[in-house]
C-alpha cells in the first residue's frame, strides 16, 4: 500500500522536470533563432577573423607543418576533413547554431536542482551578452566552441568527481573539439582538469591520471609544431598594447570587464554599450549576480565554487593585466620570451572562465529576488523579466548581430582560379599582400583573407597586423616577412621563386597596394578582372624552415586515438544504458 | 507586505521596460558604421 503514495510525488515531480527541460529546449532554440536566423540564407558569414570556404584543403599547413604560427591548428585540418561530408557552408552554419544553442542549454542545466525560471535566467545570461557578441563578430568561434563547452564540462566534471567515470568520455570529447585551436584547449582544458584533480571526489586515481594525460595530450596538435618550429615561438611585445583590452562603455576599462566586454577591437563592439538604458540593464544583471554568490555555494558546494571563483578572477586579472601598474611589462616579457607566451595577447577573451560564474550567479539572484516576494504572479514576473533582461540589455545581438553577420557569396571567378591552379609547382601568395580585405560582395565588412583557404594550394600569409592606423604588429612568421621584402625589390618575380612561391593571385576588388612591374614578368593564367591568377615561372624552390613532419604526424595521430577512444567508449555506455532500461521493462 | 512587494514589482517592471525601448529604439539608428574608407592599408579594426 505504501509504495503508490510515496511514488506519487516522485512521478509528479518527473514530469514537472521533463516539462521543465522542454520549455529550457525550447527558450535555448528560440534565443538562436532570435540571433542567428538570418544566417539561413545561402552564403558563408565572413567577419574579421571568420572566414569560410566552400571546400577547404587538407593540406601540410592544415597540422602546423609550415613556417606560420600554428594559431588555427588542428582547426584546419578538422574543417577539411568534415566540409567534404557537409560543405563548408553547412559546416560552419551548424556550428555557430550548436555554439549559442549548446552554451545557453549548458548554462541552463549547470545548477542542479533549481526550478525552470532560473535555468531560462542562466541560459538567457551565458548565452547572450557582451562577449557572446564581440567574439561572434571578431570571429573567434573556435573560442567560442570552448565557451558553449564549459558549462557541460562543470556538469561533466561533477559526474565525474561523483564517481561516474561514464561521464569521462564526453568530456574528453569536448575538451577535445574546444582544443582545436590553442586559446580553446586553454580554455577547457582548466576547467575540466581542475574539477578532476581538486581534492576530494570520488573518483578513483585511476580517472584522475587517465583524465589529465588525456586533457595533456589533446594540447599535442597545437603544441608540438609550435615548440619543434625551427623559427622561436615567441610572438613581437607590441601586440600586448594593441590588442589591450579597452573601455566599450561608460562604465570604464573595469565596468566594460565585468560586464564582459571590453574587446581591444572597436569594429567589434555592439552600438547599444554606449547607451545608458543598456548599461543600467547590464548593471541589474551584475547587482542580480552579486546577490545571487551566497546561493550558488548551496548549489555547486565547495569544490566546484572555488575552481570557478579561481578560474573566474584569472581571468579577470589576464583580461586587466595590461592596465594593472606593472601589467604591460609583465605581459611585454611574457609575449616576447616565453614561447607561446604570444596566447594571453588579447587577454579579453579568457572572460569565458568568468562569465560562466556570473550567468549561475545571476540565476540564483533573480531566484533569490523571487522567493522574496509572496506573490506567485510577480515571482513569476522577475523572472520572466530577468530572463528577458540580457536580451534587452543588448538588442543589437539579435537577428545576425544587427546585420553584422550575413552570408556573403564567392564570385564565380574564385571557383575558376581554384581549378586553374594545379597542386604542383609552388605555394601561393595573395595580393594585395595584407592580411585583411573589404570586398563589395561581402559587405564591405572587414575580413582576413579568404583566398588562402579557398584556393586549395599552400599559401604564404602575411601575418604582420596593421592596428588603430598607426601600428603595425610584427608577425611570426619568416617566410611571410621575406615574401613581403621580395614584393618591394626590382626583381621580385626571381625572389619570390626563391622563397618557393609558384603562384600569384591578385583580388581586384580590394583596396590596396600592387608591387610595381611585378605582374608584367609573370605567366597569365587566368584573367577574370576579379581574381586574376598568375604563374611565376624558372625553378620554384622550396621553403624548408618549418616544423620536422614525424613528432607533428604522431601528435595528431593521438589526438585522433583518444577522440576515437572516448567515442567508442561514449557509444558502449549509451549502448549498455539503453539495453539496461529494456531490461527493467521487460522484467 | 504582498502589495508593497507588487507596487515596487509594477514600478520596477515600467522602469526595465522603458529602458529596453530606449535601448531598442537608440540601436535602431542608423550609425556610421557602415562608411567605407580607401586607404590602402585595411587595418585590422577597421569596421
Amino acid at each position: 500500500m505504501l509504495a503508490p503514495v510515496s511514488a506519487a510525488p516522485t512521478v509528479a515531480r518527473h514530469r514537472r522536470a521533463r516539462r521543465g527541460d522542454r520549455v529550457l529546449l525550447a527558450w535555448c532554440a528560440l534565443l538562436t533563432v532570435a540571433m542567428l536566423g538570418p544566417l539561413a540564407r545561402p552564403g558563408y558569414v565572413l567577419s574579421y577573423d571568420m572566414v569560410a570556404v566552400p571546400d577547404q584543403a587538407l593540406l601540410p599547413s592544415s597540422v602546423g607543418l609550415s613556417s606560420a604560427m600554428p594559431r588555427a591548428v588542428p582547426l584546419d585540418a578538422a574543417v577539411a576533413i568534415l566540409d567534404d561530408v557537409l560543405t563548408g557552408q553547412v559546416l560552419q552554419k551548424l556550428a555557430l547554431a550548436a555554439i549559442v544553442f549548446g552554451a545557453a542549454l549548458g548554462a541552463g542545466r549547470a545548477l542542479p536542482d533549481v526550478r525552470t525560471g532560473t535555468r531560462l535566467v542562466a541560459a538567457s545570461a551565458y548565452g547572450w551578452n557582451a562577449y557572446m557578441f564581440e567574439r561572434l563578430v571578431i570571429g573567434h568561434w573556435p573560442t567560442l566552441i570552448a565557451y558553449a563547452a564549459l558549462p557541460w564540462l562543470l556538469i561533466l566534471g561533477r559526474r565525474v568527481r561523483a564517481g561516474r567515470t561514464t561521464a569521462l568520455a564526453p568530456a574528453v570529447l569536448l575538451v577535445g573539439v574546444s582544443s582545436l585551436t590553442p586559446t580553446g584547449g586553454l580554455l577547457a582544458a582548466a576547467l575540466f582538469g581542475a574539477l578532476v584533480l581538486a581534492p576530494g571526489g570520488r573518483q578513483p586515481t585511476r580517472t584522475r591520471v587517465v583524465a589529465a594525460a588525456a586533457v595533456l595530450l589533446l594540447q599535442a596538435p597545437w603544441v608540438v609544431p609550435s615548440v619543434l618550429r625551427p623559427d622561436p615561438a615567441v610572438s613581437d611585445p607590441a601586440g600586448v598594447a594593441a590588442f589591450a583590452a579597452a573601455a566599450d562603455s561608460p562604465l570604464g576599462l573595469l565596468g566594460s570587464l565585468l560586464t564582459l566586454g571590453g574587446i581591444w577591437n572597436d569594429g567589434a563592439v555592439p552600438d547599444s554599450r554606449e547607451l545608458a538604458s543598456a548599461v543600467v540593464l547590464t548593471v541589474l544583471l551584475l547587482a542580480l549576480a552579486a546577490a545571487g554568490v551566497t546561493e550558488l555555494r548551496r548549489h555547486l558546494g565547495r569544490t566546484e565554487l572555488t575552481v570557478l571563483g579561481v578560474l573566474a578572477a584569472a581571468g579577470l586579472l589576464v583580461a586587466a593585466s595590461s592596465a594593472l601598474p606593472g601589467g604591460d611589462t609583465v605581459l611585454e616579457w611574457l609575449v616576447s620570451e616565453v614561447p607561446g607566451g604570444g596566447l594571453i595577447r588579447d587577454g579579453q577573451k579568457f572572460l569565458a572562465w568568468y562569465a560562466l560564474p556570473v550567468a549561475l550567479a545571476a540565476a540564483a539572484g533573480a531566484a533569490r529576488l523571487a522567493r522574496a516576494v509572496t506573490r506567485r504572479r510577480v515571482a513569476a514576473g522577475i523572472m520572466v523579466a530577468a530572463a528577458l533582461a540580457p536580451i534587452a540589455a543588448l538588442p543589437d545581438l539579435a537577428w545576425g548581430a544587427a546585420g553584422r553577420l550575413e552570408p556573403s557569396r564567392y564570385p564565380a571567378a574564385w571557383a575558376d582560379v581554384r581549378t586553374a591552379i594545379d597542386g604542383d609547382g609552388g605555394d601561393l601568395v595573395v595580393l594585395p599582400y595584407q592580411p585583411f580585405r573589404r570586398f563589395p560582395w561581402a559587405g564591405d565588412r572587414t575580413v582576413l583573407d579568404p583566398a588562402p583557404r579557398y584556393l586549395g594550394v599552400e599559401a604564404v600569409v602575411p601575418d604582420a597586423l596593421p592596428v588603430g592606423g598607426d601600428t603595425v604588429v610584427p608577425g611570426e612568421d619568416r617566410r611571410a616577412a621575406a615574401v613581403a621584402a621580395a614584393l618591394e625589390t626590382g626583381d621580385a618575380a626571381e625572389e619570390l621563386a626563391t622563397l618557393g612561391v609558384g603562384w600569384v593571385a591578385v583580388e581586384r576588388d580590394t583596396p590596396g597596394e600592387l608591387p610595381d612591374g611585378l605582374l608584367e614578368s609573370l605567366e597569365s593564367v587566368e584573367i577574370n578582372g576579379t581574381l586574376d591568377l598568375y604563374r611565376v615561372s624558372g625553378d620554384i624552390g622550396t621553403w624548408t624552415r618549418i616544423p620536422p613532419a614525424p613528432p607533428v604526424i604522431a601528435a595528431d595521430i593521438v589526438f585522433s586515438v583518444i577522440l576515437v577512444v572516448a567515442s567508442a567508449d561514449l557509444a558502449r555506455n549509451a549502448f549498455s544504458r539503453r539495453r539496461g532500461s529494456l531490461r527493467s521493462l521487460m522484467s | 507586505m504582498g502589495n508593497f512587494g507588487g507596487v515596487v514589482a509594477a514600478i520596477v517592471g515600467v522602469v526595465l521596460a522603458g529602458l529596453t525601448v530606449v535601448t531598442a529604439v537608440n540601436v535602431s539608428q542608423p550609425s556610421d558604421a557602415g562608411e567605407v574608407s580607401h586607404e590602402e592599408l585595411i587595418n585590422y579594426d577597421d569596421n
